[in-house]
């Protein structure tokens, strides 16, 4: 044990301005930032410093006793390569794990909340520096020097990773890279892999310095985690998400096809739909959600039989939605899009993408497509007014609100994960609803939804921020947010016929 | 010369790796896709990949000059080339050609190679192409040999340029806050200055420690350098960034164009149409109405940033530069200008009598060309551009655009319209960006189709008008 002291405390004496350089930054993004998030700017900037900046302060830890060559100083002296493991991994335990947890802790006191009910984000945080940590350090233990730190991160470690995603992106697809709302499990399964195999690596170098095989592994990883950021998995994500939350009155939400409403036109014309020309459009009814509450369609699989008898299947179809027309964005210019999902008091499209067959006029009668629906039930809304003039809104689920300017408003809102499932800006003019709405999370549109104890980037924080131009007389401008209250799924069968075709 | 070419033998042999490394990242920077056209599905690991590499690829390119320059440190006593036959003059030509031959030339390859694969003609571009050679190297290699001379190895260099990128930060944060002053198309007179900086402080930094060894000198001299260049980087507009555009004119304008008068026989009245967007600054909005004589008719105008001055009895308000859609409604001798004045200001004052004159900065532009409807445009002068139907609902004849070369400085005018919109080229006579893709950016835009042209800017000219006695409650839009 002293052993381990001993280099730890000579690697504080030799380490101290990149110590306090480092520690300065985590402070900075994790306590200063969540407090005043409305002075971004700069100190956004400087956030997106930090993780380059821990690896460079656990590259410099590791090469104090390089691993790589023949000529080190340790290596004649009693020192095991345990004594010396131990004594980096104190050292990253001291100055990168214990500010991280301490800057988040009084980050959340900065904003009033409670460390104790945000636990569960705190220890994603720990797992994500975790990461980030060992990560780092089984490139430098794999490397000579800073500067081939720097090359075998590159050819190592970006260079396949970057190549093994190209490829899982044309085999895989596109859709399994973001997983929306639970896009941090798929960050947790990632990070896990980047844990268990740098630890591994680590181990290794450490305990027989075979920097080839070591570089090999770092390699193999790098390949393994550029895969697992396309790793297929979402519906099983969706269904453990599922178990972690609440039972909800969701048992009584019924969604069947809307054959009256069959010859309407969907809401808006199809080029709000992406050009896509293989959509189908389908009026569906949807009844059992409990008053006031709402269901968001996350993702919806389909499935159905092609005229050569072959079955057809979309996968979990990141552009499959539930969805009604929803006006938003800027006021003045009138500039409309679809936001996905579906609200109380609109009549409810379905939207597939489909093989182009089901678009077709080949679509014959009798052949049916069956859409397996991952929903997410939404709480009632909470409406919250925001003060214009630059002081900050309390708002539900911890958050703060920012509004900032008079006509032109720049509004910027940060929550502590988990953040509210739903979140818009609503402006009302004269007291009346003008109609327009603004996002501010949305799985689409930013890719910023996370229904789970962090970000999806395994963060405490989620700041957003959105601008709305208001030149229509007094008007108020409202937050509405909804909490995710449970997630469950649901089955429609569609008949020819009953949709709108291209 | 036999000696300089031995350092660089040895300099290319040692450094392969990373010259490899940075070449492989700066190529998949330069020749990606610059706008690629829409899609129902993006293709995330390229997008990726594109947002990363440039990032990367100046990583590894500071990595390399780093490494060079410290091939042969300049700190200490100890290094090998102090005791051989080595003039200081061989050491700078071997690493001059070095960073020539395996930073700049591919750097020029990749980028010819881009604006060939995109459809326009590298030769027609030449100059463009090698001014962006200029700027890349102010920016990018300067600062990095001059942080490898003047420092004893990368943990050094790490360590310094995390602690100034976190200083410039703190710095430019306590100066301007979240609020970056934006220059518009004179932006470049502001890069030429900061570039000024940098190369005169680096290079005399690199030059003390090639030719003294003065460390700690040297050391001063970049910090007091990088932290010039951010004051030059964010320094508001004036007055004088205007009068320098003005000598860079492409056209002479007779004064008699363009003259500005206050309206006063609309005093009282308001503009039927009016645009509002997230630019516009805070505060009561008032619409002065202008009279404008000299509308040239074959040049369309664009008014870049107007400045209003109000002289109350005991106070005065000015609004200083500002760049939005302030200059407005041109149309048959007639315009308006947007003022929004501190709403202090004008409870007190709105009343009195006041003296109002105001500013106005235009930019003159010459049309060159139509946009027809096919996706991909080639127009001599201007680049490549492209159309695409609207993203927007309802939007049949409505049609996003951009357009891009090497050097951009086009506009987009509707006919039958006078508020000409810049699509963020810049003004200036050479382009000054240092991007590792040979593009300039510039904005999508919704048009109709049917009414765009295009125009390059031909003349800056700044016109002013004043008037006595009016009252500000006159002005106010409701």
């Amino acid at each position: 044990m002293s052993g381990v002291l001993l280099v730890f405390r000579k690697d504080v004496r030799r380490l101290w301005p990149r110590i306090l350089l480092v520690v300065g930054i985590e402070t900075l993004g994790r306590w200063v930032h969540p407090a005043q998030p409305n002075v971004a700017g700069a100190l956004i900037n400087v956030m997106s410093l930090e993780a380059l900046a821990q690896w460079f302060l656990i590259a410099s830890a590791i090469h104090e006793e390089r691993l790589v060559g023949d000529r080190q100083y340790w290596l004649t002296r009693p020192i095991s390569w345990r004594t010396l493991l131990a004594a980096k991994l104190l050292f990253f335990v001291v100055f990168v794990h214990l500010p991280v947890l301490a800057a988040s802790v009084n980050g959340l006191l900065a904003r009033g909340e409670s460390p104790a009910a945000h636990w569960a984000g705190l220890a994603m945080v720990q797992f994500a520096t975790l990461g980030t940590v060992l990560c780092g350090a089984a490139v430098a233990a794999a490397s000579a020097g800073m500067v081939q730190f720097v090359g075998v991160s590159l050819a190592a470690v970006m260079a396949p990773a970057v190549i093994a995603l190209l490829l899982a992106s044309r085999i895989l697809g596109s859709d399994n890279m973001n997983w929306g709302g639970v896009e941090w499990l798929h960050f947790a399964a990632e990070n896990a892999v980047t844990i268990v195999a740098a630890s591994a690596i680590l181990a290794l170098q450490y305990s027989t310095r075979r920097t080839a095989l070591s570089r090999l592994l770092l390699a193999s990883l790098a390949v393994a985690v550029g895969l697992a950021m396309w790793a297929p998995g979402w519906h099983a994500a969706f269904a453990f998400q599922s178990r972690l939350g609440e039972r909800a009155p969701d048992s009584a939400v019924r969604i069947v096809q809307d054959s009256p409403r069959g010859g309407e036109l969907a809401p808006l014309p199809r080029s709000a739909w992406r050009g896509d020309p293989s959509a189908v459009e389908v009026p569906i009814l949807v009844t059992g959600v409990p008053p006031g509450m709402a269901v968001w369609s996350d993702r919806i699989a389909a499935t159905g039989v092609l005229a050569d008898g072959s079955v057809w299947s979309s996968g979990w179809d990141s552009l499959n939605r539930l969805g009604n027309a929803i006006m938003s964005g800027n006021i003045a210019s009138g500039r409309t899009t679809r936001e996905e999902g579906m609200l109380p008091g609109a009549d409810p499209w379905l939207y597939l993408n489909v093989d182009p067959y089901f678009a077709s006029s080949d679509y014959s009668a009798g052949r049916e497509l069956h859409a397996t629906m991952a929903l997410t039930l939404l709480s009632s809304e909470e409406i919250t007014p925001l003060q214009a003039g630059g002081g900050p809104t309390r708002v539900p689920q911890g958050g703060l609100c920012w509004v900032m300017g008079m006509g032109n408003l720049s509004i910027l809102c940060s929550w502590p994960a988990p953040t509210p499932g739903y979140a818009v800006i609503r402006i009302s003019a004269m007291g009346m609803p003008t109609g327009f709405e603004m996002p501010l999370l949305s799985e689409r549109l930013f890719g910023n939804l996370s229904y789970g104890p962090c970000t999806n980037t395994g963060g405490l924080w989620q700041t957003v921020t959105g601008n709305v131009v208001v030149s229509a007389g007094p008007s108020e401008i409202l937050l509405v947010t909804r909490r995710a209250v449970a997630h469950f799924e649901r089955e429609i069968e569609i008949h020819p016929g009953g949709g709108q075709l291209p | 010369m036999s000696r300089s070419l031995r350092i660089f033998r040895k300099d290319a042999l040692c450094l392969l790796p990373q010259a490899l490394v940075f070449i492989t990242l700066m190529a998949i920077a330069a020749l990606r896709d610059p706008f690629p056209p829409y899609r129902v599905r993006v293709d995330a690991a390229v997008t990726f990949l594109q947002n990363v590499s440039p990032f990367l690829a100046v990583l590894a390119c500071w990595v390399l000059v780093v490494s060079l320059i410290q091939e042969e440190r300049l700190i200490g006593h100890e290094q090998y080339w102090l005791t051989r036959p080595y003039s200081r003059r061989d050491l700078i030509a071997a690493k001059a050609v070095f960073l020539l031959l395996f930073v700049n030339l591919p750097l020029f390859v990749c980028q010819f190679v881009s604006v060939a694969q995109a459809g326009l003609s590298p030769w027609h571009w030449l100059p463009a192409l090698l001014w962006r050679q200029v700027f890349f190297s102010i920016f990018c290699v300067l600062p990095a040999v001059a942080l490898g001379a003047v420092t004893r190895h990368f943990g050094q260099v790490g360590t310094a340029a995390i602690a100034a990128f976190v200083l410039l930060q703190a710095g430019t944060w306590a100066l301007v806050g979240n609020g970056y002053p934006d220059w518009g198309g004179y932006d470049w007179i502001r890069t030429c200055g900061a570039a000024l900086v940098l190369t005169v402080g680096m290079t005399a930094a690199i030059a003390l420690q090639y030719t003294r060894r003065r460390t700690v000198l040297s050391r001063g001299i970049v910090a007091a350098t990088l932290a010039l260049t951010a004051l030059a980087a964010y320094a508001p507009i004036g007055g004088a960034a205007f009068a320098i555009q003005a000598l860079y004119s492409r056209q002479a304008v007779p004064a008699s164009t363009l003259r500005l008068y206050y309206d006063a026989s609309r005093a009282g009245t308001h503009p039927t149409q009016y645009f509002s967007s997230n630019s516009d600054p805070d505060g009561v909005r008032l619409e002065i109405p202008l009279r404008v004589d000299g509308v040239p008719g074959v040049e369309s105008v664009a008014a870049d940033f107007t400045s209003v001055d109000v002289q109350a009895p005991s106070g005065a308000w000015r609004s200083g530069w500002l760049a939005f859609h302030a200059f407005h409604g041109l149309s048959e001798g007639k315009a308006w200008l947007t003022a929004f004045v501190d709403p202090e200001f004008y409870e007190r004052y709105k009343d009195a009598p006041v003296r109002l004159s105001g500013t106005v900065e235009f930019t003159l532009y010459r049309r060159v060309g139509t946009i027809a409807v096919r996706s991909v445009n080639v127009i001599p002068d201007v680049g490549l551009c492209l159309v695409f139907r609207s993203t927007m609902a309802n939007s049949a004849e409505l049609h996003d655009a951009t357009c891009y070369s090497p050097f951009s400085k086009l506009a987009i005018e509707h006919r039958g319209s006078t508020d000409t919109q810049p699509l963020g080229g810049s003004y200036a006579p050479f382009p000054t960006s240092l991007g590792f893709m040979p593009f300039e950016p510039s904005t999508w835009r919704s048009i109709d189709i049917e009414t765009a042209a295009l125009g390059l800017p031909a003349a800056h000219i700044q016109r002013r008008f004043e008037a006595g006695g009016v009252l500000l409650r006159d002005f106010q839009f409701r």
